[in-house]
């Protein structure tokens, strides 16, 4: 087991290394230095060199690289943004949590759809339920949730005003008007995963239905109720919590795309707002943060699985 | 169904009797649907119906060449690691899969598309187009799921009598895998494929919804709807909602062609639904 889990966090590691470093590399290797975007595109070559010199972007690649990461892993220190001049730890410190919570409330929101709904179309297979789900998580994979959020926008916010249309106020200011901003963002970012969990919910309980420890217990007399509770749902449910987890994971990436429809101040949407400023700084920093979340997310889904299903050796 | 009437439409944009998808209409703008214009027409007078006919042909040409590049790359591979099971090229191969399954690659490929920019860019002599910065980054992304049904097969193939005679018979390892085992692992990768060619559509058009996909003015339905996203407060609606429509049609009509290739093809359920 202890061998298992070093051989995973040092996969883990190697991984969050390569991706930064990837990163890192392609943003430096841009023709155009950062030094037109801070100094004007008119700037003199004495100004920009001194300027390359003050950052340390005259220095070789991996050198820059290894004083950048020095920084972050000892003092949280991602530099400084070049646009806003910033220090960008202040920027993902008020911007991750953001995120992490749009995410977190949509993990929540989808498995409290899909896991009734998989377990009652497994238990009821071939009836309404069933015969429902299968035509909604098939909608739910084909609807693109940021066309989703435009037309909710258009018809819960625009036309009957029931929810805000955009922008997150801060749970300090209240938190009513904070749970009403994050219905839409969260149901548009859920819906995806809410039809794949279900329908994996579902085939998961029916594999389990079928085992011979349950027609075991059902020979032995035991409740429906408590065969289901104890044995089928308890079994059926482990793979649903490591898809869960990665879910979360591949959530960051369309994240992207509903923090900008509802103008959320994310981190997705603060990575997006750099890529087109050009402010490389602040994009490898973002992208460093979601590549570690991501990376941690599926070692989390990785040991949880093992955890709770002893079958699976270390 | 869905998906034969969509590629028909997108096939025959060129000889169908529309407006052209970039004309300038300016003295009707955002002018509702009506027997004019079908769907209305967006922000600069342009025809929405012709613009989602013209934009299928921009996301479908993207999202089946992104798949057919996932296959290539991700079956190839896949297989020959599957032949060569216990090789050093067999780890290299499924280690590069584990790695690419465990990157956030949706936003790797967004900061990537961004440092690349939007206009085309040349490296190493090629020059790459904002669609094939697109093609090239969404098929990367479906490799390692490819390349894993793929080597899944090759696995179990590889073991089989037929392959075990032709290779007595003296048939060298690339005919062994791309002759006798290729043919044996299609089913499972082709179900796989049509699926993803739906998650392609949905990734090209939100990566061109913000702003790092196909750029305008070339008609495509994730930039239509960043366009739209404007007049949603004006009451222009149908800017916003007939262009989802059209996705949401086209992917649900891939997922239903995935679904029945799966009955017909391999009633065992090997591929499973994915996310990307």
């Amino acid at each position: 087991m202890i061998g298992f889990l070093a051989k995973r966090l040092a996969f883990a590691v190697t991984v969050v290394i390569a991706v930064s470093f990837l990163i890192f590399a392609m943003a430096r290797l841009v023709p155009t230095s950062p030094a037109y975007l801070v100094l004007g595109a008119d700037a003199g070559h004495a100004e920009v060199a001194a300027f390359e010199a003050k950052y340390g972007l005259d220095r070789p690649l991996l050198a820059q690289y290894g004083t950048w990461i020095h920084g972050v892993v000892t003092r949280f220190d991602f530099g400084v943004s070049f646009v806003s001049g910033r220090p960008i730890s202040t920027e993902v410190a008020e911007t991750l949590p953001v995120t992490l919570e749009l995410i977190l409330v949509s993990m929540v929101l989808c498995l409290a759809i899909s896991i009734p709904l998989g377990v009652i179309s497994a238990f009821q297979s071939g009836g309404f339920v069933d015969h429902a789900l299968r035509v909604v998580s098939v909608l739910g994979v084909s609807t693109p949730g940021f066309w989703l959020g435009l037309v909710l926008i258009l018809l819960l916010s625009v036309k009957a005003g029931w929810l805000p249309p955009g922008d997150l106020p801060r749970l300090s200011d209240g938190v009513g008007p904070h749970l009403l901003a994050l219905i839409l963002p969260c149901f548009c970012l859920a819906i995806y995963y809410t039809a794949i969990i279900s329908r994996m919910t579902r085939s998961s309980v029916m594999e389990v239905l079928h085992q011979d420890y349950v027609r075991t217990a059902v020979a032995m007399g035991l409740s429906k109720t408590k065969i289901r509770m104890i044995y089928i749902l308890r079994n059926g449910l482990i793979p649903i919590i490591s898809v869960a987890a990665m879910s979360c994971g591949y959530m960051f990436g369309w994240a992207i795309v509903i923090e900008q429809v509802f103008n959320i101040p994310g981190i997705c949407r603060a990575l997006l707002a750099a890529i087109f400023a050009r402010d490389y700084n602040l994009m490898q920093a973002a992208v460093l943060v979601i590549t570690l979340a991501f990376v941690l997310l599926n070692f989390l889904a990785d040991i949880g699985y093992r955890l709770l299903n002893p079958r699976v050796s270390w | 169904m869905l998906v034969g009437v969509v590629a028909a439409l997108a096939l025959l944009a060129p000889i169908l009797p529309i407006r052209d998808p970039l004309a300038l209409d300016l003295g009707h703008r955002l002018a509702a649907p009506g027997a004019h214009h079908l769907l209305g027409t967006d922000q600069a007078g342009r025809d929405v119906l012709s613009r989602i006919i013209w934009g299928s042909r921009e996301s479908l040409q993207i999202a089946l060449s992104a798949v057919l590049l996932g296959c290539l790359f991700g079956v190839t591979l896949g297989l020959i690691a599957g032949y060569k099971n216990g090789s050093i090229l067999e780890m290299v191969i499924t280690r590069c899969f584990d790695v690419l399954f465990s990157i956030p690659l949706l936003v790797l490929a967004i900061a990537l598309l961004g440092i690349l920019g939007a206009r085309p860019v040349e490296i190493l002599g090629f020059t790459l187009t904002d669609k094939i910065k697109l093609v090239g980054l969404i098929g990367l992304s479906f490799t390692p799921a490819l390349g894993r049904i793929a080597y899944a097969s090759a696995l179990v193939e590889a073991k089989a009598d037929y392959v075990r005679a032709k290779k007595a018979q003296g048939a060298g390892w690339i005919e062994l895998v791309f002759v006798e085992i290729f043919p044996n692992a299609v089913p499972s990768v082709i179900v796989q494929a049509t699926l993803f060619v739906g998650v392609a559509i949905i990734v090209e058009a939100s990566l061109s919804f913000v702003g790092l996909g196909v750029q305008p003015p070339t008609p495509s339905w994730g930039t239509m709807l960043a366009d739209a996203r404007n007049y949603i407060f004006s009451g222009e609606w149908w800017v916003a909602v007939f262009p989802g429509l059209a996705i949401c049609a086209t992917v649900v009509g891939f997922n239903l062609l995935g679904d029945a290739l799966r009955d017909l093809l391999d009633p065992r359920g090997g591929a499973k639904s994915t996310f990307v």
